[in-house]
């Protein structure tokens, strides 16, 4: 049961579909560990505790029942999970590591997890990203931190195993998430999604 | 029909069925879907469409497409115009107006063609000789100019129309849907590759839509059908993208394309989609390209070449066979070589009686002779046409043999097809930075050495003949397919009917020889810049050699057509009069964009709300809620103070100033950078990048520290603290959160990796609320999960782990404002509820909100130093006077080598003090000038230093200030003076920086 005093920054903002084209959703409160260290160092720790050693290349992914290990640098992966079992696994994870060189922190709410599928949901992301996104380039399972729209985020292909129902997931920073969302709802506009109006009319005032 | 005229009765792929009215200029137009403005002008009889830039010459359409030198008009009014397009690439469309530009009062009675009879005093480089003199010189007559020469109005608004950006990787990204093009497509979509067809104009076929169908057969198809057949099977591939009506305007490194698609311009707004926008941008990351950009085809240098009605002669057989108007009915063709030959056959069997061929070569191939003479068209080999009649159109041309002393003869006609050679259109192969080959037989540039991974194929190749391009495409389709791993085999060439007169003994001349004095002749080499072969004679005369500062001095080939007609026939002018070869002369350079690409396009969808992110905190939509004043900090926006009714900004943060020590205030701390790092060797890390040092701190204990650029001067600050013996949690400034973070990472991995420790950025996880003031302590107590705040055993600078209803919460008691402080963490989920639980406990004392303004003014009365406020890159530790924040004793850190370099030494260096001024209610000027003197000296005035922070400080009652001042720390008392301008300068006494102690000692 999540927790009701919880709030995502997308809170408010439902699910924006154009049918069978695009969707665009959010993956509240997935749960997200940044996993610093040596792939060979952590594996045994990673296998015991996700059920995968992690992605054997760079910019891919493994995935095993919801649980998902997502390459991000040569010593750095993300582990995505369900959410509100991101504490558990982090203090699991530090404790079967004791000893290894290793750095687990909790970035859940760090990053927004927005979902995407359907037919057109790379053209809608190609219109905001300059990586290659077509999915014979983007496989399923593949990975790539890059940028998007005036952000950066992580992109992401979840495998069956990840139990994650999105053709693509886009991880983006808390504070741009508004930001993205209603951007993406403008780049589906073409196949049919109503464009949305990020937060704003704030008063501003710049001098002293 | 009466009102098209020259609309021929049949041929063509307009759609007939169909009548669509437009206005240009005031009058009513019809003409038929498929049309472009130019085309149904015509066909409606209308040559003239512009004025020149210079003399406001009458000016007619020259070419049927991109070529088209000036043709220039607006469409639209309002916030809708669109200045500067070309009548021969806009479509026409119901309820279209177009409008002359640069024309007043009206395109036929023009005032500014005053300017014309004027010619002879407006040489190349008039404008440089004769303005830049003068009192304020080009200022002065500067606007003058603008307003006499010139092109389209921009619109009156900001644009209402969306535009769009968006990305694709392909194999094989085709340029042009000639016959070239559509072959190389076809072969390189047959072997899987992922293929981008991208086509300028409306429909594919490019050339072969010039062609008369009848007598071009394709796989014994008519061309359309064939072009047809290719369109389908290319369009029905899922990885074949065909776009029309898309320019790719740009080459850029590493086969990076821009392409400009008008997807909604041929369509009347209300037919628009509400879903698409009205132009798209494609950025296109190609692993090869096929150029298949065609050739353009040259028009010929003679007196007065420039009047309406004088066309090139592909495109007068263009608007026949593409568009099935006759541009004229008594045409006479003017040719240096074979193909305007063909033009003039197509014409006469197509309709119109042809006046004469003049032709300047004397011997003329014995085929096109007897077929001219069979055909009954009367032939002047060996002339030129050396002038021209008729004001709004031509209507005749004076003709004369080349040499000798022969007679003039005028021949009356209301066309003058011109065919002056086909130039390969190279310009997207010399921006990819290929090199350019000069060809004698084809007395043309065609694309040498390439530097990128490009092939030309077709005309833009060289070659012309349409089997030739076919096989061409082809097998640059192949080729590039084979080289992005495919496997390819060119597509058969299919089986050919068609008859062709292509450029052949090619007599190219810069300039048509006339017995006419040089100095009377006018003769265009550029028709929208109005250059004329006199402004390049007198600019080379004058020293203008190079051909680039040839086109600088005269203009040739500049403004919106870039000399796409142009420019091969200027370089052969300065050719001929430097007597050096074409390839010593060079060319022009060739840059993006290949046409103009509207703004819109390139701004894309980032526009309005969309421009850019604007970050905010979990807790931002309560602070919008609460009248809260914001202003950005880096991306994110920040509450600057909470205005209550009534209130103005000043008040505002005098109340909260007040509150945050008398009571409780609470700022969103949350946009503070935040690093998480641990290892082995964290703690010595911490002394590395810190000042000072951190052996001893102790878990659970929290220390404020420096970090220094190489340089030694202050780079960022920030509270940094321990949570294990190799863990500990930092936090950097708002503005500096990434940059530092990846300045360290730079550091741990590059330079000390034998520290063993990772870093990762936190900075959103946590939501910060920062209580400040002496009720704050028991604001804390009631909300966390029983919690002892007292200072007394819970010291300032160190940190407890607790709990807020269940919430894991970490507390800090450090402090922007030097009054009882605690800072307050939960994940960034849980920082709303957090915050409205704040304010729900603090309720009874009043709590009150504040913002960064607020927050900035009580550092300042405790003299804590803004980094980027207070510092500027050029100050260290020692400028800020504080020492004590610098650790002699430790090792190493960055930065403190520069510390001890005698500049950074030296003790007159601007240090940072306070200042007050002798009336209390007086507010300095943040920026101000600190001088010596009572009165401030003629300039160059010495000064001391400047004002980096003022304020009226509630708490100390009156105005405080710090600045940055030469020696300051020896000055202390000492009186010195803050300029303003127009008035005295103001006095100020020079004090140490921490207002409360001062106040508390009774000092103020």
């Amino acid at each position: 049961m999540s927790d009701a005093r919880r709030r995502s920054p997308l809170h408010g903002r439902s699910e924006i579909s154009s049918g069978e084209a695009a969707t665009v959703r959010e993956h509240a409160f997935l749960g997200k560990l940044v996993l610093r260290g040596a792939p060979g160092d952590i594996a045994p720790a990673l296998r015991e505790l996700t059920g995968t050693a992690g992605p054997e290349d760079a910019c891919r992914s493994a995935s095993s029942n919801g649980r998902s290990v997502l390459w991000i640098g040569p010593d750095e992966h993300w582990l995505v999970v369900p959410a509100e079992t991101e504490i558990e696994l982090a203090r699991d994870l530090d404790s079967r590591l004791a000893g290894v060189r290793h750095h687990v922190v909790d970035v859940t709410d760090y990053h927004v997890a927005i979902g995407l599928s359907g037919t057109k949901a790379w053209e809608v992301l190609a219109k905001l990203t300059p990586f290659d996104v077509h999915p014979k380039a983007f496989a399923v399972g593949a990975v790539a931190g890059t940028v998007i729209g005036r952000g950066q985020g992580v992109l992401w292909r979840p495998a069956e195993g990840s139990a994650l129902d999105s053709d693509y997931i886009v991880f983006i920073r808390s504070s741009m998430a508004d930001y993205l969302w209603c951007l993406l709802a403008e780049a589906g506009r073409q196949f049919g999604m109503t464009p949305e109006t990020p937060i704003g009319g704030e008063t501003w005032r710049l001098a002293r | 029909m009466t009102s098209q005229p020259f609309r021929l009765p049949q041929g063509g792929l307009v759609d007939r069925s169909r009548l669509v009215t437009f206005r240009f200029d005031g009058r009513e137009y019809t003409g038929h879907p498929g049309d472009t403005l130019a085309s149904a002008l015509i066909a409606g009889g209308t040559h003239m469409v512009a004025r020149s830039f210079k003399y406001h010459r009458p000016r007619g359409i020259l070419g049927a497409g991109v070529e088209d030198p000036a043709a220039l008009v607006e469409i639209g009014s309002g916030i809708h115009r669109d200045p500067n397009v070309r009548v021969t690439e806009a479509e026409i469309h119901d309820g279209l107006e177009a409008h002359a530009q640069n024309v007043w009062p009206s395109l036929t009675f023009d005032v500014g063609e005053a300017n014309d009879l004027l010619w002879r005093f407006f040489p190349a480089g008039f404008y440089y000789k004769t303005f830049m003199g003068g009192p304020r010189g080009w200022m002065t007559w500067e606007p003058f100019i603008r307003r006499a020469a010139g092109m389209g109005r921009a619109p009156d608004g900001p644009d209402p129309d969306p535009y769009e950006q968006t990305n694709r990787h392909c194999d094989v990204l085709v340029v042009g849907a000639g016959p070239a093009g559509l072959m190389a497509a076809l072969s390189a979509a047959r072997s899987g590759a992922r293929v981008i067809l991208a086509e300028e104009t409306a429909a594919l076929g490019g050339r072969l839509l010039s062609r008369d169908p009848a007598a071009t057969h394709l796989d014994d198809r008519a061309a359309p059908e064939w072009i047809g057949a290719v369109a389908a099977e290319l369009r029905s591939r899922e990885d074949v993208t065909v776009l029309t009506r898309t320019s790719a305007f740009g080459y850029y490194g590493e086969n990076f394309l821009g392409l400009w698609e008008r997807v909604g311009d041929h369509l009347p707004r209300h037919e628009r989609s509400p879903n698409l926008p009205r132009q798209r941008l494609w950025r296109v990351r190609a692993k090869q390209v096929v150029l298949a950009t065609g050739a353009i085809e040259r028009p010929l240098v003679f007196h007065e070449n420039d009047r309406p009605g004088i066309m090139l002669a592909s495109a007068a057989v263009t608007y026949v066979h593409r568009y099935g108007v006759l541009p004229g009915r008594n045409v006479l063709v003017f040719a240096n070589n074979d193909s305007g030959w063909g033009a003039a056959f197509d014409l006469a069997e197509s309709g119109a009686s042809i006046a004469a061929i003049v032709d300047v070569r004397r011997e003329i191939d014995g085929a096109l002779l007897s077929r001219a003479a069979a055909l009954g068209i009367a032939i002047h080999a060996g002339c030129g046409v050396v002038g021209t009649s008729g004001r709004f159109r031509v209507t005749g041309a004076k003709v004369q043999p080349v040499e000798g002393a022969g007679g003039v003869s005028d021949i009356a006609c209301d066309l003058v097809a011109v065919a002056g050679g086909w130039t390969p259109n190279t310009a997207l192969f010399a921006q990819s930075r290929g090199k350019l080959r000069w060809d004698d037989d084809l007395a043309a540039y065609r694309p040498g050495l390439s530097w990128q991974k490009e092939a030309s194929a077709g005309a833009s190749n060289g070659v012309f003949d349409l089997s030739g391009c076919l096989a061409a495409g082809a097998e640059a389709g192949a080729r590039a397919a084979d080289a992005a791993g495919f496997s390819a085999v060119p597509a058969p060439v299919p089986a050919l009917r068609a008859e062709e007169t292509l450029q052949r003994s090619i007599h190219f001349v810069a300039e048509v020889p006339s017995h006419r004095k040089p100095e009377d002749t006018r003769a265009w080499v550029d028709l929208q810049d109005d250059v004329t072969t006199k402004d390049l004679k007198l600019a080379l005369q004058e020293g203008m050699q190079s051909i680039e500062h040839a086109k600088r001095y005269t203009t040739t080939g500049m403004g919106t057509d870039q000399g796409k007609v142009a420019n091969l026939n200027a370089f052969r002018l300065v050719s001929d009069k430097l007597g050096r070869p074409m390839h010593e002369i060079g060319t022009t350079t060739s840059r993006q964009p290949w046409k103009p690409v509207t703004f819109g396009a390139l701004a894309g969808q980032h526009v309005g709300h969309h421009f850019h992110p604007r970050r905010g905190t979990p807790m931002h939509d309560w602070h919008r809620r609460h009248s809260a004043v914001f202003e950005p900090v880096g991306d994110w926006l920040r509450p600057r103070a909470f205005l209550k009714a009534g209130e103005s900004f000043e008040q505002a943060v005098q109340r909260e100033a007040r509150a945050a020590r008398e009571g409780v205030a609470v700022l969103d701390a949350t946009t503070l950078g935040k690093i998480d790092i641990q290892g082995k060797g964290a703690r010595e890390f911490l002394n590395r990048v810190y000042t000072s040092a951190w052996t001893k701190l102790a878990p659970g204990r929290c220390r404020y520290g420096f970090m220094l650029g190489e340089d030694g001067m202050v780079l960022d600050d920030g509270v940094t603290s321990c949570i294990a013996d190799d863990h500990f949690h930092m936090t950097t400034t708002t503005g500096g959160a990434a940059r530092i973070y990846q300045w360290l990472e730079d550091y741990a991995q590059t330079e000390w990796p034998d520290l063993e420790l990772y870093l990762t950025s936190v900075t959103e996880q946590w939501a910060v609320a920062s209580l400040s003031g002496r009720d704050s302590r028991a604001v804390v107590e009631e909300i966390c999960d029983d919690f002892d705040a007292d200072p007394a055993t819970f010291p300032f600078m160190s940190f407890r782990d607790t709990t807020i209803e269940g919430v894991p919460a970490r507390i800090f008691r450090i402090s922007f404002t030097g009054a009882l402080s605690y800072e307050i963490n939960v994940p960034a989920s849980y920082g709303l509820w957090l915050w409205e639980k704040i304010f729900e406990a603090g309720a009874r004392f009043g709590i009150t909100p504040y913002g960064t303004e607020t927050m900035h003014l009580l550092r300042a009365e405790k003299g804590f130093v803004i980094v980027g406020q207070d510092t500027d890159g050029t100050v260290t530790p020692h400028d800020l006077r504080m020492d004590w924040i610098v650790s002699d004793t430790k090792g190493d850190f960055i930065g403190k080598r520069s510390l001890s370099r005698s500049d950074t030494a030296r003790a007159d260096r601007k240090q940072l003090v306070g200042l007050l001024t002798e009336d209390p209610g007086l507010m300095l000027e943040e920026g101000a000038h600190v001088i010596a003197t009572e009165n401030e000296p003629a300039p160059p005035v010495p000064m001391l230093g400047h004002v980096t922070s003022s304020y009226l400080s509630p708490n100390i009652g009156r105005s405080i200030a710090l600045a940055l001042v030469a020696g300051g720390g020896d000055r202390m008392g000492d009186r010195l003076w803050v300029t303003r301008p127009g008035g005295a300068p103001i006095p100020v006494r020079v004090t140490e920086t921490d207002f409360l102690k001062l106040k508390e000692e009774g000092h103020v």
